[in-house]
């Protein structure tokens, strides 16, 4: 009795997980990835560990690009509504860049923990992924920014909690 | 063959230290051939140990953790270089499958080894090794793990006893089942209490850590354990020293990357396996040398 009732909770959960999850394989994730009538220009650079080689991890050595780039200045389309996260996931799909993220509920928005397997803490304790908007950080999630036509969308990684890429808010 | 274990019959000091260094260097070092030899060692000793009741052990708890960690770990992993597929945007990665096969491995064996250890290492011993050292922990603490079966079985004396007035445990409405559970328990856990004070002051007034005081059973440290003591140090001392200069060591995360092999590595490797089988190479040639002396009769 309790035997069944525990496997049809069981059976129930790993349904509902796959019905939930959307599961593709590399091709097709690259590929239909949407897009809008607007653009923004989006770039991944993590030129801040180039200066702190000291405290990055030692297994971590060989993701990081010589010149930092991890992907150069481009133009992605967007629709109205869409956010510096929707963008940051539709780049990384079409230039087919690991990215991982966390859904924060405390916060209700998304933390981005690693772009390229450059994950948060990996260069010193105060170093993470964070986003400028036309050179300007903010202090909220990115899935809560929503862009304009135009904008120039720059996810950064910084050593010092946002303060050596501008991105600090006093 | 006559199954007689006798790797237990060395000393207590020398078997704690042997499974300290087993499951230590089993749960730091990230490596499959040293996880290979600590997972087979330690099954195959449980096996001996415990013939058929092992595998009940391995089947229905040590697969099934092992299951659960090697779906847990890429499912909350998304690390690694290799994507093999996206789930909502996050990719499953080879690297985040394949350390969480290693992690279940080296889950799997600590736990055997464990049980191996729960096998062999009987509360007297226990007892004798830290009865000096720390005598009010060690009583606390075989106390406690004589605790679990005492109370199993008083649970089942209690029920027993109630089913006879008609409360049964396993008749009944789901809430009549509840509140039979909870008086059994209840009269249980008091029982418990009152015990564990009577025992300790039954031990206070029998003077127990005043002084200097004999155990129940006897262990020497004789010559026997002096050299299997100093065989199996040399070969910690040689494998901790070797692992120190990282000959032996396994990066997953991003990419998976091995260090060269070298003859540092190698005999690293060759050392840790015959520690894990020391229990069963001491037991076999004990086997044969028993047969050999029987036969002769």
């Amino acid at each position: 009795m309790i035997k069944r009732a525990i496997a049809a909770v069981f059976i129930m959960a790993i349904s509902l997980l796959t019905v939930s999850c959307k599961i593709e394989s590399p091709e097709e994730h690259g590929k239909n990835n949407g897009g809008g009538d607007l653009t923004c220009t989006v770039s991944i650079d993590c030129k801040t560990v180039l200066d702190n080689m000291d405290k990055l991890k030692a297994s971590k050595a060989s993701v990081i690009p010589e010149d930092g780039m991890i992907c150069e200045k481009t133009e992605v389309s967007f629709s109205d509504g869409e956010t510096a996260f929707d963008v940051l996931v539709r780049l990384t799909r079409e230039k087919n860049i690991h990215m991982e993220y966390n859904k924060v509920p405390a916060y209700d928005s998304v933390y981005i923990e690693g772009i390229e397997n450059l994950y948060e803490m990996d260069c010193g304790e105060l170093s993470g992924w964070t986003y400028l908007i036309n050179g300007e950080g903010l202090n909220y999630g990115c899935d809560q920014c929503v862009l304009e036509d135009g904008d120039v969308l720059e996810w950064r990684y910084t050593c010092d909690l946002g303060r050596d890429v501008g991105a600090y808010k006093e | 063959m006559d199954k007689r274990d006798s790797f237990s019959g060395y000393n207590p000091l020398f078997l704690i230290a042997f499974f300290l260094f087993t499951v230590l260097v089993t749960m730091i070092v990230r490596h499959p051939v040293l996880g290979a030899a600590s997972f087979s060692g330690s099954l195959f000793y449980l096996i001996y140990l415990k013939g058929k009741k092992a595998f009940s052990l391995v089947f229905k708890i040590i697969l099934p953790v092992m299951i659960l960690t090697m779906i847990i770990n890429p499912a909350f992993s998304h690390k690694g270089v290799t994507a093999l597929f996206y789930v909502n945007n996050n990719p499953i990665t080879l690297e985040a499958i394949l350390y969480g096969l290693y992690s279940a491995f080296m889950l799997g064996a600590v736990i055997m080894w464990f049980s191996a250890y729960n096998e062999i290492m009987t509360t007297d011993k226990f007892v004798y090794a830290f009865g000096r050292l720390l005598p009010a922990l060690s009583l606390v603490f075989s106390m406690a793990l004589r605790f679990i079966p005492r109370f199993n079985s008083h649970i089942r004396t209690v029920s027993n006893a109630r089913r006879s007035l008609g409360e049964d445990l396993e008749k009944g409405s789901i809430m009549k089942r509840i509140r039979n559970g909870i008086t059994v328990f209840s009269s249980t856990v008091t029982w418990a209490l009152e015990n564990s004070v009577d025992t300790a002051d039954a031990m206070t007034s029998r003077g127990y850590g005043t002084g200097h005081r004999t155990t129940y059973a006897t262990y020497r440290f004789d010559k026997r354990d002096g050299i299997i003591s100093a065989v199996v140090l040399a070969a910690a001392v040689c494998v901790v020293i070797f692992l120190a200069r990282d000959s032996l060591y396994m990066q997953f995360y991003p990419s998976i990357e091995f260090n060269p092999i070298t003859a540092g590595s190698v005999i690293t490797a060759v050392l840790f396996t015959i520690i894990c089988f020391l229990p069963l190479i001491i037991d076999f040639q004990e086997n044969i040398k028993w047969r050999y002396l029987t036969s002769r009769i």
